[in-house]
């Protein structure tokens, strides 16, 4: 079947995901003028580029979720969702980091369904 | 080679001189044990011209002869020390600092050819009229008692009079001091057991509340103090009619004059004051307060800014300095070890960081206290904890000042005026779960710890914190018409005619006020339980209040039924005590909430993952 799971990972899990989809929650910034790519922050700070299929049609700014595929350290991204100023402004980006990285170094705790190979 | 000795000082000394960091050797030593804690070494010292055995070492140094610093014909610099004088003519040397020149392996033998030192002889014969007195006055025999001489120590102030420096020595003339120290005042650590004519001028750093006890051997009531002058600290005790006499005189940060107190060696258990003797006050001890200018220490404060304090371990001891922003009314908790009422009270405290803090005060501190016009406090020793996020208590320990002559006072008292007084502080972030009855860590269990652990069973209240979701909420007999009276909460009788009577207060009322008794079934991940939810907390639970809640139930049922609904499943996290109560002779378990907060997910959250990572390890 498909491959609906998109783990969610940040900056330094990037390389053990090569070539698979995730989810990467971040801080959207600098978005190129051709609107092709942007740069995404991760949850643990590193600056990752995030390629968009076709140009974007609206601003991309503040907290943003990316679901892509991982490419060298690079995503292409396939959806994305972008969240108001509000919730961009009260998320706490260090907690959901811990949360990240606990449900990596716990996956029995918290399955997400069937892994791809 | 062997270092040269102060010649003639020993003879200086005795006549009432106080030669200037004489340099003598240490003919030998012997240890005297005291019975009590301290043994104390008297010395045989020599100045190369006089041996004298009446010289003891202060406890203070006795290390030096444990560790061996000082041993025979080991050559000494009497840095500090002072002279005493007892029983008429005995002068006794106490040497309070002492620099070790030459150890006595290095010196190997008595140095010069002393003499043993015979009162009374102090003319001619033994001295050879070398005299190393730099400042002082060195007196003769036959002179008048009574004079002051200043010891050579740093002295930082007028060397004219007598007043604050500490050390002094007393010339005695032939006749015992009838008039004693007086004019004179010591150093703290000079006082000792020995010498009970002293009189010290210090500040109170501390002073305990008047404490009662009563066991088979009687009852009595004490309190104690601290003493602090610049040369140290010293704890006094007053019991029974000293607490009568002096209780309410003395006062914390004012200087009193002190004399005829009793010394013996500290019970270390109930003090941690640095000093080896303690007082108690007696029937002579005379006190009287210092009205003169001095520049004695202050009780110093480290304080922490308000903004600061989550940088700082919950249960360490913190300084603070605030302006009391809100005072909050007296309560009262069951001290949770005690199972006694104990009175609280809560108050916010702001500075200029622009955070508030809350802190408690307990028992009598509680009750006196007054916020009116917004007073500073300053408190010494607080206790911080992470109740609440951060949260201050005054324990029994601290010191609490209100309105100090201090700078960070006035500082603080012109910013609130001026500012302080319109600003919106930050709180600390609630943990959204607090702790039982008398302030501690929060106890978090699961529902099925509750069962398994058997809580409220044991006979007393168990208090523990859960998260959890509503999942059922009884709508029958949730509410009932109490007294309108304030705190009266009793139920009142309807008397039909539109009035309403409570048996409680005796009178009757054309109106009352809705209570709620909520009866709520509660789930976590781990099972479910049933509790039972008072006014607040139901309140919280159906985001109205009972008089709303009370007229939706007589007026519009829909609505009513809908404020049930849309409680279900929403989390908060409760704070709940079981026990086991009587009713009619039977025992049963309740449950009740005693707070109910919304989730803070971010604090809850930081729960979880401190939590997670203890049982991943």
């Amino acid at each position: 079947m498909g491959d609906f799971i998109r783990p969610r990972i940040n900056g330094k899990m990037m390389s053990s995901h090569q070539g698979r989809f995730v989810c990467l929650l971040g801080l959207a910034k600098d978005v190129d003028n051709s609107g092709k790519y942007f740069t995404l922050t991760t949850s643990d700070g590193q600056d990752i580029r995030i390629d968009m299929p076709e140009p974007l049609s609206e601003y991309v700014a503040g907290l943003t979720e990316i679901q892509g595929k991982v490419n060298k350290n690079t995503i292409q991204c396939e959806n994305y969702v972008v969240f108001s100023d509000e919730t961009s402004s009260s998320f706490n980006m260090e907690l959901y980091n811990q949360a990240v990285e606990l449900q990596a170094k716990l996956p029995n705790h918290y399955i997400t369904g069937v892994n791809q190979e | 080679m062997a270092a040269k000795l102060s010649n003639g000082s020993i003879e200086a000394i005795i006549q009432g001189g106080s030669p200037d960091k004489p340099v003598l050797q240490v003919i030998s030593f012997k240890k005297i044990s005291a019975g009590g804690s301290a043994d104390r070494y008297r010395l045989l010292l020599s100045d190369g011209e006089l041996t004298y055995s009446h010289a003891m070492l202060a406890t203070q140094l006795n290390n030096y002869m444990e560790d061996g610093l000082i041993d025979n014909l080991c050559v000494i610099q009497v840095e500090r020390y002072l002279c005493n004088t007892i029983q008429n003519d005995r002068r006794i040397m106490i040497l309070l600092d002492v620099n070790v020149l030459q150890p006595g392996s290095q010196v190997g033998v008595r140095i010069g050819n002393p003499q043993q030192y015979k009162a009374g002889s102090t003319d001619g014969g033994q001295v050879n009229g070398h005299e190393n007195t730099n400042n002082s006055n060195h007196m003769q025999t036959d002179t008048t008692p009574q004079q002051i001489i200043k010891p050579q120590n740093n002295s930082n102030g007028p060397m004219s009079t007598n007043n604050n420096k500490p050390g002094y020595s007393i010339k005695g003339g032939g006749a015992a001091t009838a008039s004693p120290s007086t004019t004179r005042v010591h150093s703290i650590t000079s006082l000792t057991p020995y010498q009970n004519r002293w009189r010290i001028r210090a500040r109170i750093t501390q002073k305990s509340s008047v404490k009662t006890w009563s066991n088979s051997r009687g009852e009595g009531k004490l309190f104690s103090v601290n003493f602090l002058d610049e040369s140290g600290e010293i704890r006094a005790t007053g019991f029974n009619d000293a607490v009568d006499k002096f209780y309410d005189m003395l006062e914390v940060n004012k200087v009193y004059y002190v004399s005829r107190a009793t010394l013996k060696t500290a019970n270390k258990q109930y003090s941690s004051v640095n000093n080896d003797y303690e007082m108690t006050f007696n029937p002579d001890t005379n006190i009287e307060i210092c009205e003169e200018e001095t520049d004695l220490p202050t009780m110093t404060f480290d304080f922490v800014q308000i903004s600061d304090l989550e940088k700082h371990q919950p249960n360490s001891m913190i300084d603070i300095i605030g302006v009391v922003s809100k005072c909050g009314d007296i309560g009262s908790v069951v001290g949770r070890q005690s199972q006694k009422e104990i009175t609280k009270r809560d108050i916010t405290l702001v500075d200029q960081s622009g955070v508030g803090v809350n802190l408690t005060l307990w028992g009598n501190d509680a009750q006196q206290f007054s916020g009116d016009g917004n007073p500073v406090i300053a408190v010494k020793g607080a206790r911080l904890s992470d109740y609440g996020g951060r949260s201050l208590s005054v324990l029994a320990s601290s010191q609490m000042i209100m309105n100090p002559d201090i700078r960070e006072s006035h500082f603080l008292r012109g910013w609130y005026d001026r500012e302080g007084q319109c600003m919106n502080f930050d709180k600390f972030a609630s943990d959204g779960a607090g702790s039982s009855g008398a302030g501690g860590a929060t106890n978090w269990k699961t529902f099925s710890q509750v069962k398994s652990e058997n809580l409220g069973q044991s006979g007393k209240a168990d208090f523990f914190t859960s998260k959890a979701t509503i999942v059922y909420l009884k709508k029958e007999n949730c509410m009932y018409q109490a007294c309108p009276t304030d705190q009266c909460n009793k139920k009142v009788v309807d008397q039909g005619n539109g009035l309403y009577r409570c048996e409680k207060c005796n009178k009757e009322f054309p109106n009352f006020k809705w209570r709620m008794i909520l009866s709520t079934n509660l789930a976590d991940f781990s099972d479910n339980q049933w509790a039972t939810c008072f006014q607040e907390s139901a309140e919280m639970l159906l985001g109205e209040k009972a008089d709303v809640i009370g007229n939706l139930r007589e007026q519009d049922e829909t609505k009513f039924d809908s404020l049930f609904q849309n409680a279900l499943f929403k989390s908060f996290i409760f704070k709940l005590r079981a026990k086991v109560e009587t009713y009619n002779e039977e025992n049963r378990l309740k449950t009740v909430c005693l707070s109910a907060t919304p989730v803070d997910w971010v604090q809850y959250g930081e729960h979880l993952v401190k939590e997670i990572n203890q049982l991943v390890g």
